[in-house]
């Protein structure tokens, strides 16, 4: 390590850094901007080649695709290839090409993550951004030892990219935005994903097979909802199913309502065979969050085939659960024996609630919770629905919570609007 | 500064060490404090922080900076576990940390850069780089060797070479 010698003597410069960390400089500029530090002087002149971080950045203008792609070439050709790199970042927003309307040449951003791969990269970005039709990454696996991070914004991705046995390493997955069209995403050592807003087929459920998994979230996405694998180590997870889901009908509570008019029964209806797709992967956790949309009938039709939630401690629901009776809640709290804490979100748009005609089960008896402690309810003031809970008549929606008799507490957070 | 340094820490319980400057200042911090820097971490497993840990390398005002910066986010593992907590806290340490690197003129910018990678704390090194690169960002080599004091050691020739080599990234 260079001594600090100049820094006690007063006035220290740029030049007086070690070359190391003017390296760290440089490979936080985007890629041209890292190349034209070349000009500076003498010492700057080869740094570029051997910076740990390589960033194609969208301030650095390239108007067409095949100028993007010619300056990648002599990026990657004239990089020092025995310099390894830490991460590669691949970031544009294809809109600002001028050739975006006819697309003549597409990226060659395969070729440019092969590359990252190759030079043991250990957290690579992409983000590509196109209008309406995402740019798709080359169906090939990826193969590193070193790749610890990989996330993916805005592209379409393939099978065989998302088998992910040739990535050991591989611990953080996040996918954003794009298409995600793969039967099965597989990892044996990812052990936190997070995927918002990605699109799935709406005919085929796409298997997620990540067994080491400790967390999940799940968020928003379009077509059919995955099918989750067993992940015997997960702790925590937070599904979010929108409107955009696949598995939802607005006339009945579990599908298949048997009207040719419906648009959400009829055609593109996802083949499924009985059996859970969501809880059962999620029954080894001991934080859940399970959101949708009030017309979505996922969870619902889980709740057929519900598994025993044996570590549950803490539970949110949101309100897809206010119809039959509350009688999912109260079966998946039967199922969850340990649960010391729920909280009831409630939408703080009352619009997005969907009354749906109610079956004619019988109300669940009240039945003993020993852990349970808090029931915390989420909305927004003067939410009339809050007055259902709070009613002690067992007559009333929640009355198989038995507030008074076991001494809950019962929180009133309408003041907290989200 | 130091003494208040010392005191808001004092919560955070965990016993306290001295850190001294190449000036001769004494910070009394918490080992949680300042085994943000790897370098004292290290030091601590090894046991040997008892008399005060001399820093030849870094001078007072620098070590102010940099005991102030770690005092400010020696919060950040504690209070991961709350989000509603973690979430405000974010929002200030980000505006700590900018105006931080903000007001600093080159030479103390440069002088804590050095501190960073010498104390080895990874976070501060980061987030100084990132303000020499975004200070170089969107200007030409004439702007930024005048930004840095850069003095360009290339006969005209050599440069007039080197921008021709480069060509594919100086053109449009």
């Amino acid at each position: 390590m260079r001594k600090m010698s100049a820094a006690s003597s007063g006035r220290v410069k740029i030049g007086d850094l070690p070359d190391d960390l003017l390296r760290r400089v440089v490979s936080l500029l985007s890629a041209r901007q890292a190349v034209q530090t070349s000009a500076l002087s003498r010492r700057w002149r080869h740094l570029w080649r051997s910076a740990p971080l390589l960033q194609i950045l969208p301030n650095d203008g390239f108007r067409t695709v095949r100028g993007l792609n010619e300056f990648a070439k002599h990026l990657l050709l004239l990089r020092d290839r025995a310099a390894l790199l830490d991460a590669c970042v691949i970031n544009f927003d294809f809109c600002e090409f001028e050739s975006y309307q006819d697309l003549p040449d597409d990226p060659d951003v395969g070729l440019w993550l092969r590359h990252a791969v190759s030079c043991q990269a250990q957290w690579i970005r992409v983000e590509i951004y196109v209008e309406d039709d995402p740019l798709c990454l080359p169906d090939l696996p990826l193969v590193s030892k070193h790749l610890r991070v990989l996330e993916l914004k805005y592209v379409k991705i393939k099978d065989s990219l998302v088998d992910f046995s040739g990535c050991p390493a591989l611990e953080h997955l996040k996918f954003w935005g794009g298409f995600i069209h793969a039967h099965t995403i597989s990892s044996p050592s990812v052990k936190h994903m997070i995927m918002d807003g990605c699109g799935f087929n709406r005919k085929f459920r796409t298997r997620i097979s990540v067994p080491s998994l400790i967390s999940l979230q799940l968020k928003h996405f379009w077509g059919a909802t995955p099918f989750l694998e067993d992940m015997p180590l997960l702790v925590t997870a937070s599904v979010s199913l929108s409107d955009d889901c696949r598995d939802r009908c607005v006339n009945t509570e579990f599908g298949k309502c048997g009207d040719p008019g419906c648009f959400d029964c009829g055609a593109n209806k996802v083949i499924d065979c009985d059996g859970c797709v969501l809880l059962q992967g999620l029954s080894g956790t001991s934080t859940l969050e399970l959101k949708a949309e009030s017309r979505v009938f996922m969870f619902r039709r889980d709740l057929r085939w519900c598994p025993m939630f044996s570590k549950l401690k803490t539970l949110l629901v949101n309100e897809w659960f206010m119809n039959s009776n509350m009688s999912e809640l109260a079966c998946l709290l039967e199922h969850a024996p340990l649960v010391e804490k729920i909280t009831l979100q409630l939408s703080t748009e009352p619009y997005n609630f969907v009354e749906i005609e109610d079956s004619d089960k019988p109300l669940k008896q009240a039945f003993p919770f020993k852990n349970l402690k808090i029931v915390e309810i989420k909305c927004h003031e003067g939410d009339e629905r809050v007055n259902s809970f709070k009613d002690p008549e067992p007559k009333q929606r929640f009355g198989f919570l038995p507030m008074k008799k076991w001494g809950l507490q019962m929180i009133d957070v309408s003041e907290r609007v989200e | 500064m130091a003494a208040a340094a010392a005191e808001a820490t004092t919560d955070g319980g965990g016993k306290m060490i001295i850190l001294i400057s190449a000036d001769g200042k004494r910070f009394e911090v918490t080992e949680a404090v300042a085994s943000q820097s790897q370098l004292i971490s290290n030091m601590i497993e090894d046991d040997c922080t008892e008399n005060g840990v001399r820093l030849p390398n870094v001078d007072g005002d620098i070590l102010t900076m940099v005991v102030d910066y770690c005092n400010m986010h020696a919060g950040d593992a504690a209070a991961a576990g709350d989000t509603m907590k973690a979430s405000s806290t974010e929002e200030e340490l980000k505006k700590f940390d900018a105006e931080l690197v903000q007001a600093l003129e080159n030479p103390v910018l440069f002088k804590l850069i050095l501190a960073a990678n010498f104390l080895n704390i990874k976070s501060l090194l980061d987030m100084t780089c990132q303000r020499v690169a975004d200070m170089m960002s969107g200007k030409t080599p004439e702007q930024m060797r005048e930004t840095f004091s850069i003095e360009n050691d290339f006969t005209p020739e050599e440069e007039a070479a080197i921008r021709q080599e480069n060509a594919w990234a100086f053109d449009d």
